[in-house]
């Protein structure tokens, strides 16, 4: 772990901090309806991060992400509403009940080979809803759970959108740090060794099942954050939310932004989320501009912006290097 | 060190191996010899876990017959698979360092692997050149070093090297195997797969032979070197008259 954490580069400490301050600002320059749409896109990073890990690291599609969401909320408000546990203890709940529910599921769909995972994924996300829209003692049912109380640790209550947006904000900083120790991690490397090639992997003694059920244990417990944030942050909860459409939003999130570093998650986040306020007008056709938009992503820059930006920076060094070298001549 | 059995492999109802028998012996090269289709690849899969199989496999005492292939992978007994299989997203670093879960298993935290690294490195200078390169940019000469060179960081006790010379120059091929012999007076014995006979048997001490799943010939590689029916057959000499 001490390792882990001495092999982060300061640059991206930096690069860290720079942000930390400049966001810091945020909740006193914008209304608190912006600021709203701020905290669910932040939410909605997290979960799109933990489909970095899967997808991106680890190369397994899932389509359970937003189900995965929803376990986490549930987790949440059963343990603060109903047996009356304090805001850290639930949210710590969600996060390694959701890990483990994700464990033991993984632990049995990656047994199937290849993208059979994703197909069992899209039935796990079915299942859940299903489950979500009709436990009616747990998950309340089609009325859904409302009262949630919001985040507090010991005096403090966050009920403010600014405190909130704070408590969401450190959570994503974390996730990213953890992120960054987990990419320089030797579990990391096995991630991207199973992604890119399982054979070999295997040979050189990598437990593909369970590296990947590890993998995705993780990234379930990053949706179980977002879940309990999610449940602090509205107080209400509907079977609705956590639908397969949001799964496929955080894919869509990942594959615009790119998924070969967690600043593709950050990009694609930010870009999908403020789009949705910024065309509201447009919002009938949104549906329409997303399938469009992917499919000419696909055929345009399949690696997504940032794949697409690095591709061109690198492009721009070579070229300038070149011309100094002809200069010199 | 490695003692095989009456092995038997089948694809699904197919039975690709029909009861070979081998043995590897502490510090030696032994070179498996057959043309395409023979099975040497196969053979070299079921003893690294890869394929469905009956018999008996030893490996340092220990029955790993019916283990999974990362377990197999554990017990240091380590394969370069056919046609190279780097990791082409990691660079040639990272690649290294992926190889050391064969000996120190999955975990958290990296450990010290300097002296590992080292001595790849020292082995394969190219590798040291191009650490930070992405594996997918290398050349197919430079790949298979790295291949090598990943399953070198786990600790062999006794590596399986599929083909190494597919797909590569002659000069690059005659520096590859320069590399084998380098680690085989290291230590580590050699199971080599290769279709290339001539060179086989000229680095290796003793050869087998597989024809269609069943060993037709085995000896000391000196004297497989000169005899007439594997001249024929796999060198491309006609009979001295």
């Amino acid at each position: 772990m001490l390792e882990g954490i001495k092999s982060i580069k300061k640059s991206f400490l930096l690069v860290l901090l720079v942000i930390t301050i400049g966001c810091a600002f945020i909740p006193f320059t914008t209304t608190s309806y912006m600021l709203r749409v701020l905290n669910i896109a932040m939410i909605a990073y997290l979960c799109v991060l933990s489909v970095y890990i899967l997808l991106g690291m680890c190369g397994q599609n899932s389509f359970a992400q937003a189900g995965l969401w929803g376990v986490g909320a549930y987790f949440t408000a059963n343990f603060t509403l109903k047996l009356g546990f304090g805001s850290v203890t639930a949210m710590l709940v969600a996060i390694v009940g959701t890990a483990l529910f994700a464990f033991v599921l993984g632990f049995a769909f990656f047994r199937l080979k290849q993208y059979y995972f994703t197909f069992a994924s899209i039935g796990l996300m079915t299942i859940l809803n299903g489950l979500f829209m009709n436990w009616v003692p747990v998950t309340g049912g089609a009325l859904g759970i409302s009262g949630i109380p919001p985040f507090q640790i010991g005096g403090l209550v966050l009920d403010s959108e600014t405190g909130k947006f704070f408590l969401i904000f450190v959570v994503c900083i974390l996730a990213n740090i953890l992120i960054q120790i987990l990419f320089h991690s030797p579990m990391g490397r096995s991630f991207m060794a199973i992604r890119d090639n399982e054979l070999a992997a295997s040979c050189l003694g990598i437990n593909s099942l369970l590296t990947k059920s590890i993998a995705f244990a993780l990234s379930g417990a990053l949706c179980g954050a977002a879940g309990a944030l999610y449940a602090f942050l509205s107080g209400y909860l509907s079977y609705q939310t956590f639908t397969y459409q949001q799964s496929t939003m955080y894919l869509i999130m990942i594959m615009l932004g790119g998924t070969i570093s967690p600043v593709g998650a950050i990009i694609g986040t930010l870009v999908i989320s403020l789009l949705q306020e910024w065309v509201r007008p447009l919002q009938n056709y949104m549906q329409l501009i997303y399938g469009v938009g992917i499919m000419i992503l696909m055929i345009v820059q399949p690696e997504g912006i940032l794949g697409g930006g690095k591709a061109f920076y690198e492009k721009y060094i070579r070229s300038r290097k070149r011309d100094t070298e002809v200069n010199r001549r | 060190m490695l003692v095989v059995k009456d092995l038997h492999a089948y694809y699904g109802s197919i039975e690709a191996l029909h009861g070979v028998t081998l043995t590897v012996n502490d510090k030696e090269i032994v070179a498996l010899i057959g043309s395409n289709g023979a099975g040497k690849t196969t053979l070299l899969n079921s003893i690294s876990g890869h394929t469905s199989k009956n018999g008996q496999i030893l490996f340092a005492d220990k029955d790993i017959t019916k283990m999974p292939a990362h377990k197999i992978a554990r017990c240091n007994l380590l394969q370069v698979p056919e046609g190279r299989h780097v990791f082409p997203g990691l660079n040639v670093e990272q690649n290294l360092l992926v190889g050391t879960t064969a000996d120190k298993g999955l975990r958290l935290a990296a450990g010290n692997n300097a002296a590992a690294l080292e001595m790849v490195y020292a082995i394969f200078p190219r590798l040291k050149e191009r650490r930070k390169q992405l594996a997918w940019s290398l050349s197919g000469g430079e790949q298979q070093m790295l291949a090598i060179g990943r399953a070198l960081m786990g600790r062999p006790k006794l590596l399986m090297l599929d083909e190494p010379s597919m797909g590569l120059a002659p000069l690059i091929i005659d520096e590859l195997f320069e590399k084998i012999l380098e680690i085989n007076k290291a230590g580590t014995p050699i199971l080599l797969v290769e279709q290339n006979a001539y060179l086989a048997l000229r680095i290796s001490q003793r050869a087998y032979i597989l024809e269609r799943g069943n060993i037709t010939l085995s000896g000391n590689s000196a004297d497989l070197l000169e005899d007439s029916r594997v001249m024929e057959a796999y060198l491309g000499k006609q009979r001295n008259s």
